[in-house]
């Protein structure tokens, strides 16, 4: 699957930004960028991304919470949710994935590289 | 009594006097030879009252606390920093014993059990450092070593103690600040890297060559900031007692041969071959084995580093008992004398081909060590002008065919 429509949720300004571009400039999406879990929250519904880059760590309403919120919501619950961590270790994405992430991406990431890691991750999920 | 003519009374009385004189004058000389002895010892007695004095002086001014005690542990000596340092009653030399003074000791500590237990399970010849912590907070370095007479044989036991608080709290401060520092710093590189990664890559547009080489020198400069920075952050964390270990037991071949595996591309750039010997066959260990690939690939990476071109560093694994030594050799120049004991500190390096992308953080063997330490393991080396060994210890683990 190659997705058009992106959101971004990144609590850090030089962090979301150094992906937007990736995204729009190398991935060549579409990209919706806000930067906590509630705006993502109200907007997921609105956008209607195909897929959502979601922050794990973020101050407030943190990215795992946000996952089970957009998991419990009939209007987003479809959408894939790949979550971008530092703490990536096996036992670790196990439990992101028993609370519904589709994928992992390790911080820190090769931005040049982000577009094709969401495209694999997401060709795993149709396949 | 009829007298003979020798001892007549005319012809004795000059013998007589003769022989007085001879006994006066034997005890003239006798006279003055004694009196020369007790000079003689008078002064070795001023001589010995002084150096006393002055051991005693160079006692009171020693920044330690100072207690000599006999074979029999009787208060030989003791300085007056002892009162000071351990706010108890000064020890007076043969009047109080040794073990009412660590006793009043023992109760200023967090552990007074294994306080008393340091000063009781030595052996006579044992030499021992260890760290005791006192209620107050203050933290006191104890030294013990046995007192030798010139002869060589054991006479007593010195012991030395040193607040080391204000040394402890330094240390803690400058690692507080260095993993402050470090972590501030990892938000704003990975932007940086990955920004002009993103310039590098072309991905907003072309440039001119001159400036993707100097973009392309930014990021190799920006991987070698982030290198350390997470390895200040590992260190930390492995200290701390924050690094998850997760532990399995697994036979330790098949490890040995992960890391070389791993190793391999940076021997090709340096011209250096590994080379496995069998040796300590079917040993299992209980590891993290992510942690302990990363110990072994450091010390090859610094073998590597340091070997000839053309050269072979070997990898031995070898059974000493109930633990296993794994060793890591090569034929470099050896580890600069002066230089050893820095070794394992953070940030020491000895002079290396200091390009960015090779060039080591400085705190590679830092990490080895404390992974090592909690896996259980010892860490340590051998250098001369032949070559460097590193080597650590696991115990061996039993019954571990395959992975648990």
């Amino acid at each position: 699957m190659n997705p058009s429509r992106v959101m971004l949720v990144e609590d850090e300004p030089s962090i979301r930004r150094m992906c937007q571009v990736a995204l729009e400039r190398v991935g060549k999406w579409q990209v919706f960028a806000v930067s906590s879990g509630q705006e993502a929250l109200e907007r997921a519904p609105v956008d209607r991304p195909d897929v959502i880059l979601l922050d794990v760590m973020m101050p407030g309403m943190d990215g795992l919470t946000t996952l089970e919120r957009l998991r419990s919501d009939d209007e987003t619950k479809h959408i894939p949710v790949i979550l971008l961590t530092a703490r990536a270790q096996a036992h670790e994405v196990t439990e992101y994935r028993k609370l519904g992430a589709d994928g992992v991406i390790r911080k820190p990431f090769d931005p040049m590289k982000l577009p094709d890691e969401v495209r694999r991750i997401l060709a795993e999920l149709g396949a | 009594m009829p007298s003979s003519p020798e001892t007549g009374p005319n012809k004795s009385l000059p013998a007589l006097q003769a022989r007085v004189a001879t006994l006066e004058q034997l005890l003239d000389v006798y006279e003055r030879s004694v009196l020369d002895q007790a000079a003689r010892l008078e002064a070795e007695q001023k001589l010995l009252r002084l150096q006393t004095t002055l051991l005693e002086s160079q006692g009171e001014a020693s920044p330690d606390a100072v207690l000599s005690v006999s074979r029999g542990r009787r208060i030989l000596f003791s300085n007056r920093r002892i009162a000071d340092l351990w706010g108890i009653k000064q020890p007076l030399p043969g009047l109080d014993s040794l073990s009412s003074v660590f006793e009043a000791m023992a109760r200023t500590t967090t552990d007074p059990a294994s306080f008393l237990a340091g000063t009781e399970s030595l052996a006579e010849d044992a030499e021992h450092r260890e760290e005791c912590l006192l209620l107050d907070g203050r933290t006191f370095e104890r030294y013990t070593a046995p007192i030798r007479g010139s002869d060589g044989m054991i006479v007593g036991r010195i012991w030395c103690f040193r607040d080391v608080s204000a040394a402890r709290r330094v240390a803690q401060l400058k690692d507080e600040f260095i993993s402050n520092v470090s972590h501030e710093l990892r938000t704003p590189l990975t932007a940086i890297r990955g920004s002009l990664g993103l310039v590098a890559g072309e991905a907003v547009g072309r440039m001119p060559e001159e400036a993707r080489a100097l973009v392309e020198m930014a990021c190799r400069g920006c991987d070698r900031l982030e290198r350390i920075v997470n390895d200040i952050l590992d260190v930390e964390k492995i200290e701390a007692g924050q690094m998850e270990f997760h532990w399995q037991v697994l036979p330790l071949g098949p490890l040995l041969e992960q890391a070389v595996k791993w190793s391999e591309g940076f021997g090709d750039r340096y011209g250096v071959s590994y080379l496995v010997e069998a040796g300590a066959p079917g040993a299992s260990v209980r590891v993290d084995p992510d942690r302990l690939t990363a110990v072994i690939t450091n010390l090859l990476s610094n073998a590597t580093k340091f070997s000839p071109r053309g050269g072979t560093v070997t990898l031995r694994p070898e059974r000493r008992g109930d633990r296993i030594r794994i060793s890591v050799q090569d034929h470099g120049p050896g580890i600069p004398e002066e230089f050893q004991p820095r070794v394992f500190e953070k940030f020491a390096q000895a002079e290396t081909a200091n390009d960015m992308e090779t060039a080591g953080t400085g705190l590679g063997l830092s990490i080895a060590r404390a992974i090592v330490l909690r896996l259980g393991g010892e860490i340590g080396f051998e250098s001369d002008r032949n070559g460097t060994t590193f080597w650590f210890d696991l115990p061996e683990w039993p019954g571990g065919a395959g992975p648990s």
